[in-house]
């Protein structure tokens, strides 16, 4: 932990001069971009500058990594980095990332997808990519809801949360992302908040280090919409919500509590885990590909043959 | 000279043309296609990648495709249904690839092991949105291998995807075929950026042929790409001109297929009752036209090889001295709308549709312009469409009583 | 009690001889600040004082400020002591002693401290609150270049700890109040047994070697760099004693800045942080408002962002990391004279 407080408060610059403490992460915005689009007090404004702040300290610039989105509030984000970003169809942006990064084992390839994008139109792509087990790290910027769309239902919506499509409050059972994408093979889940940034930050890099299918969740605010209609107040106060995180918080990240019975007439948002809540090893499909540096190096010769020959009977 | 199925070639001809990546989802009656390559691949440093579903398949494509890798997958009806969206982000994004759909009977389900060329409409119109697909239709399996080849080199060169049309009957045929590669590169290739790289580099500013010369991924450029319109920065705008304008380019750089690809002519010259056919049915029409010739009629065929877009100039000038024109596909009447478009006003059109997982014989076809030559209500056999409302229904053998108020002068 | 203002640190003890000498008792009275974060053991710190003072006979009073109620927010405890105190709280420049046991927080008490008073200040710096898991720090990671202030003493807490340092986080306020015995004279029967009788029963262990350890760390560092002080001091004339790691970390630079040292806060910090706002970014939400533990912001007519309260900034980069369209950025002014060694 203290590695990332080292990097993440550093002041640096130069002697004799200013040095900044907060803002250095902005060398990797496109500045002609900004400011960006997402609403005042967006969660996912926050996720990003962290993101950032974490790439910053870890490259030079992104010319080796490609950030791959879906569609929505969340996905936008990418558009404000100065990588190389696809911004590609609501819910798949998984399929793409998987393709791009078996043509191009050699980059670094980042899933930027939201709860709507990751875990309904394309919890099949999320739950095949984790299966695969292939090397990408896929943040969900969870809100709770469909923001970009003006605040429908999600599948992560609570039990009686009320949405412009659940005007007398939600009836449909919430997914627990983390837990799913555990449960389908991912080899490194993780939960963080947007209300922390700093273990966001070192969650992220984790993530980043992890050779694998690696899985982030983050807890974000949509203030616009989930926030007004269920009365969760403003930015500020949503954000400070998410202290209700706080028991789940230990130092080595990884504690899960027990979460918290919510009844239907009214929506409690849970207290879910936050931290390293899954780390495994296994294969990577570029392993099991056998890929190497950008060609699959083909399985021998006479594996292959066999093969052939079984097939052809 | 090798003897291989219409699928098969298909995957050897992608593999000539370079293809290294190849993402698919079981499916009749394509499935050889995938496993060809799932067998080819490995062998030529490629991945094969068996997906989820056609979603993921033709997004993989894409992703693979933006690495720098030629792309492809292959489907069917309900697959390629699935993968319409994708194809028009493809389009809108200029990313290049190839998508093959080995038509069977639908809609639906419908007829999974059958043949058909009902996806001929899906395959221009099925992605929502304005947008011209480009389109190859191989008459059997030499042309499988040639037009993957061909449509490998038009998808780089125009960096759109490319569809190749065929069906069941094409795709599980087994023919000689002569695996003389073509050059791909007689195509260009794909753009390569002439920029350089840094703040003012314009990802989408067209080339001289209104491509935009986009790099590949992690090559040196950052640069954005979305499926939202976008202005040559690659950031996504509202303003309706720039919009409009990417929309104008975007058409207009798919009609230099047009060039690219040419129409098999056969007996055209001093033909006077015009067949026109495509994929498998276009084989059949060649036979008839050689029997048609027999009994002293003058037919010619007339067999496109590129769908879309229609060449309208070529179809208009060989039919100019038609008198009658007969369309005949396995559908319920889709590319002779086209026809009829293109022949406004100059010839008797008489369309053979047979819909229902049969394929046309030369008897048929040869029944139906006899038929249509002496006079309208004569039966042909059951399976050709004639009663019923579909839009060509009372044009077949029943009585093409609209076309010919319409043409007859 | 008079107070001599003093350029030496030591003076207390000297000066308590001094009384004692005048038939004084050692210490009949005296103000101190503790300061840290939640979580970080003010309260055990200040009640272990309070305890030592009563067994000696002393009242005390003694009053608990906690800042934000998050975890990790700043806490801060005032203790009086003397033969009969009336009022708990302290006013600026009336505490002997501060004890902080993170560096920030103890620059910001500093104003609290009477000329010639002594703040053992702990290295550690926890960024603050709300945002984060936890106030995880590290040592502060810049250079002491501009000098220590007057009458400062940095500690490096878990290094003086030594291996009781295991304990922590509980151990380093124990390794300060080592070293404030030293000063403040009470008997150190007296101070073990109020150790006893506060910390944990297994942590007491711990704590009485972590107390002995700040103990004798400070009567040598008096006798090596503290002598020094006065004229003045150069981070790396804080020399520590063998066998104790360095009390202050020095940053990157090995070499150690070579500024001469002035001394007071705003020079220590490099100047007061700088607020920037790109005015076009702001969209108003207010959440940098709320945040920021020191009420620095507000929102101006156009509900744009506005540093109110510039000067009360710490330069947590709170604000700025919650902002979420990164309209915030947190400068902090290097003097001139402060370079990093190599260059
Ligand atoms: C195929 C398709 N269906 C629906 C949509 C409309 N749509 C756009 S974003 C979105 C939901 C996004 O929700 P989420 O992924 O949670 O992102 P958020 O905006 O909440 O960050 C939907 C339904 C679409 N673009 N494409
Ligand atoms: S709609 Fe919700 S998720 Fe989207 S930008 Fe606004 S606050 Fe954020
Ligand atoms: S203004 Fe920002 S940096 Fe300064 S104290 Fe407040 S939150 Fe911290
Ligand atoms: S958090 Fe950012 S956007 Fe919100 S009021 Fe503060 S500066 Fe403005
Ligand atoms: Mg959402």
């Amino acid at each position: 932990m203290s590695t990332v407080m080292d990097t993440d408060t550093a002041v640096h610059g130069a002697a004799g001069g200013s040095v900044a403490i907060t803002g250095k992460e902005k060398r990797l915005l496109r500045h002609a971009m900004m400011p960006h689009m997402l609403c005042p007090g967006c969660g996912h404004g926050i996720v990003l500058d962290a993101m950032l702040s974490v790439l910053s300290e870890r490259y030079e610039d992104l010319d080796n990594v490609a950030f791959v989105a879906g569609i929505g509030c969340s996905s936008r984000i990418i558009g404000y980095i100065d990588a190389c970003t696809l911004h590609t169809a609501h819910g798949r942006p998984l399929s793409f990332a998987t393709g791009l990064k078996l043509a191009r084992p050699d980059l670094t390839v980042v899933v930027i997808t939201g709860d709507g994008d990751g875990l309904s139109i394309g919890g099949n792509h999320l739950i095949h990519a984790a299966r695969r087990n292939v090397d990408l790290t896929c943040v969900l910027l969870n809100n709770e809801i469909y923001g970009m769309t003006g605040g429908q239902a999600a599948p992560t919506t609570v039990l009686g949360a009320y949405t412009s499509t659940t005007p007398l409050g939600n009836t449909q059972h919430p997914f627990d992302a983390a837990e799913l994408a555990k449960a389908a093979g991912a080899t490194f889940v993780a939960r963080s908040q947007s209300y922390r940034p700093q273990v966001f930050g070192e969650l992220f890099s984790q993530a980043l280090d992890h050779v694998g299918f690696s899985f982030l969740e983050v807890m974000s605010d949509c203030t616009e919409y989930f926030g007004r209609t269920n009365r969760f107040g403003e930015g500020a106060d949503m954000l400070m919500g998410q202290a209700r995180y706080e028991p789940s918080i230990d130092a080595d990240l990884a504690r899960i509590p027990t979460v918290e019975p919510v009844t239907i007439k009214q929506p409690v948002r849970p207290v879910l885990p936050i931290g390293v809540l899954h780390r495994s090893s296994r294969l990577t499909l570029e392993e099991t590909l056998g890929i190497e540096g950008g060609r699959s190096s083909g399985v021998a010769d006479g594996k292959l043959d066999d093969a052939v020959q079984r097939m052809d009977g | 000279m090798r003897l291989i199925q219409g699928n098969e070639a298909c995957a050897e001809g992608a593999i000539a043309a370079g293809c290294r990546f190849f993402a698919g989802y079981p499916i009749s009656p394509s499935s050889e296609i995938a496993e060809a390559m799932a067998r080819m691949l490995p062998r030529h440093g490629g991945v094969f990648l068996q997906a989820e579903d056609e979603l993921a398949s033709l997004g993989a494509v894409l992703g693979a495709a933006l690495g720098g890798t030629k792309a492809m997958t292959a489907t069917s009806g309900p697959g390629f249904s699935l993968m319409q969206e994708h194809i028009g982000y493809g389009y809108l994004a200029e990313i290049p690839c190839v998508v093959v759909d080995v038509m069977r009977g639908g809609p639906s389900t419908g007829l999974p092991t059958q043949p058909s060329q009902g996806d001929v409409m899906q395959a221009q119109w099925g992605s929502h949105g304005d947008r011209a697909a480009v389109v190859l239709a191989p008459v059997g399996v030499q042309e499988v291998y040639d037009l993957t080849i061909q449509a490998f080199g038009l998808s780089e060169t125009l960096r759109m995807p490319v569809t190749l049309l065929f069906d069941e009957v094409v795709g599980h045929m087994r023919e000689g075929v002569d695996l003389a590669m073509d050059d791909p590169m007689t195509f260009g290739g794909r753009p390569r950026p002439s920029q350089p790289a840094g703040p003012s580099f314009r990802p989408y500013k067209a080339n001289a042929a209104g491509v935009a010369e986009l790099p590949d991924f992690g090559r040196g450029y950052r640069f954005h790409v979305t499926g939202l319109m976008h202005d040559e920065r690659g950031f996504p705008t509202t303003d309706t001109s720039v919009v409009a304008a990417l929309l104008e380019r975007l058409e207009n750089k798919a009609q230099a297929a047009k060039e690219l690809v040419t129409p098999e002519t056969y007996l055209m010259d001093d033909a006077t009752l015009v067949l026109v056919a495509y994929g498998i049915t276009g084989r059949t029409a060649k036979a008839a036209v050689d029997a048609l010739r027999s009994r002293g009629i003058r037919a010619g065929l007339w067999r496109p090889r590129l769908l879309w877009p229609v060449q309208d100039e070529m179809l208009r000038g060989a039919l100019q001295n038609a008198e009658m024109v007969v369309v005949a596909e396995m559908n319920r009447g889709q590319w002779a709308r086209e026809v009829e478009r293109v022949t406004t006003g100059s010839a008797i059109l008489r369309p053979l549709l047979v819909a229902g997982g049969a394929t046309i014989t030369t008897e048929e076809m040869v029944g139906h312009v006899l038929d249509a030559l002496e006079a309208p209500g004569i039966a042909s056999p059951d399976r050709v469409s004639r009663g019923g409302t579909g839009p060509y229904a009372n044009r077949s053998s029943a009585g093409a009583v609209a076309l010919e108020s319409k043409v007859v002068e | 009690m008079t107070v001599k203002t003093i350029d030496q640190p030591g003076t207390l003890v000297e000066q308590a001889r001094d009384l004692k000498e005048a038939n004084e008792p050692a210490i009949s009275q005296g103000n101190l600040v503790l300061a840290g974060v939640g979580g970080q053991g003010i309260i055990m710190a200040s009640n272990i004082i309070s305890l030592a003072c009563l067994e000696s006979g002393l009242d005390v009073k003694k009053s608990e400020v906690h800042g934000m109620s998050q975890r990790g927010g700043t806490v801060v405890s005032h203790v009086r002591f003397g033969h009969e105190v009336h009022s708990v709280m302290l006013e600026p420049k009336q505490a002997e002693w501060i004890i902080a046991l993170e560096w920030e927080e103890g620059l910001r008490f500093l104003e609290y401290l009477k000329p010639g008073g002594v703040a053992f200040m702990s290295t550690e710096r926890r960024i603050p609150p709300t945002a984060f898991a936890d106030r995880l720090g590290g040592k502060i990671d810049y250079a002491l270049g501009a000098g220590v202030p007057r009458g400062v003493v940095p500690v490096d807490t878990y290094a003086v700890a030594g291996e009781a340092a295991a304990e922590r986080p509980v151990i380093a306020q124990t390794v300060l109040l080592g070293a404030l015995s030293v000063d403040m004279g009470l008997s150190q029967e007296t101070w073990r047994e109020a150790i006893a009788a506060t910390v944990p029963p297994k942590a007491v262990q711990a704590n009485l070697i972590a107390f002995e350890n700040g103990r004798t760390w400070y009567e040598r560092w008096k006798k090596t760099t503290g002598s020094k002080l006065g004229s003045s001091v150069k981070a790396n004339d804080i020399q520590q004693p063998e066998g104790v790691s360095p009390g202050v970390s020095l940053g990157g630079s090995s070499n150690g800045p070579s500024a001469s040292a002035s001394a007071s806060v705003k020079d220590w910090r490099g100047g007061a942080p700088r607020i920037e706002v790109i005015r076009d970014w702001c969209k108003g939400c207010n959440i940098c408002v709320i945040v920021c533990p020191e009420r620095v912001l507000s929102l101006d007519r156009f509900d744009i962002v506005v540093a109110s309260k510039p000067d009360r900034c710490t330069a947590c980069g709170l604000c700025a990391r919650l902002c979420p369209d990164m309209a915030i950025e947190i400068w902090v002014d290097t003097p001139a004279h402060v370079g990093t060694g190599g260059e």
